[in-house]
């Protein structure tokens, strides 16, 4: 459940990496204002870290402290 | 200052696949864990409810005919519906599991509202093939949330339904204003773009 996260980003460079073209911040002149604000495999890598810092990683402690519950009422 | 269509398609992407990764950890962690913050319980419907909610400004300045506005409207519509009953009952305002299917008639509706309000075949242009494909997932994909409401302990289903909104979420990413799709463009659709 921890690398859902990463895996995403790493799913978004790899994008960039096959459609460099799609990454306006790399070649900016004369791009107008929402082809440099949305750029769709920076979008996957934005999810991707939204992702593992605001969910993720809250969610790791909760499901480890609801197992360590488990263990010590056995 | 407003933004190409593309560009809304890939945001809502963005909206989709962070949905979609909400709900494949909370099928592998289980509802409980999940739902032990309140913040985390109430995060996906939430964000259904705000995405039905954005779908108003697309149907205003982004439709240019009347099946094409329709369609929208419904999907914000349904979008809303879908996650102001399950906001509904994380709260534990709303207490009947048939509140649940408002999910499915969400997915089944907006998935129709994609193949009606497309004109052309699947190969006429990439857009064509994206609302197909959109429409056939979001239909078939309802199953999931359809057969859960009944069965609800079962988490394959759950797992089923998270990679179905990741798959939607691909396609709708995979959306251009006019591009070829597997090397097939109408001479009708436009210059194409890549």
């Amino acid at each position: 459940m921890i690398s859902l996260g990463p895996a995403t980003v790493v799913g978004g460079f790899v994008w960039a990496l096959l459609q460099p073209y799609r990454v306006t911040l790399f070649e900016p002149q004369g791009q107008s204002f929402w082809w440099l604000a949305v750029e769709p495999p920076l979008l996957v890598v934005l999810v991707g870290v939204v992702f593992h810092l605001a969910v993720a990683r809250g969610l790791v402690r909760d499901l480890l402290e609801a197992e360590r519950r488990r263990g010590s009422d056995r | 200052m407003r933004p190409p269509a593309e560009h809304v398609h890939w945001l809502f992407a963005a909206g989709v696949l962070f949905i979609g990764l909400c709900l494949l950890a909370r099928a592998i962690v289980g509802v409980e864990v999940w739902d032990r913050r309140a913040t985390r319980a109430y995060l996906w419907p939430g964000l259904l409810f705000t995405m039905g909610l954005l779908m108003w400004p697309v149907m205003v300045l982004f439709t240019n005919s009347a099946i094409h506005m329709l369609a929208h409207g419904l999907w914000a519509q349904t979008l809303m519906l879908a996650g102001a009953a399950h906001l509904g009952l994380a709260r534990g305002k709303l207490t009947s599991p048939y509140w649940r299917l408002t999910l499915p008639l969400g997915l089944i509706v907006s998935g129709a509202a994609f193949l009606v309000h497309e004109q052309n075949g699947w190969l006429w242009s990439r857009s064509a093939f994206v609302h197909h494909a959109a429409g056939w997932t979001l239909i078939v994909g309802a199953l999931f949330p359809l057969v859960g409401t009944f069965r609800p302990r079962l988490r394959t289903l759950d797992v089923g339904f998270a990679i179905t909104v990741v798959a939607l979420a691909v396609i709708v990413f995979s959306s251009r204003d006019v591009a070829t799709i597997f090397g097939h463009l109408s001479s009708e659709a436009g210059i194409p773009r890549r």
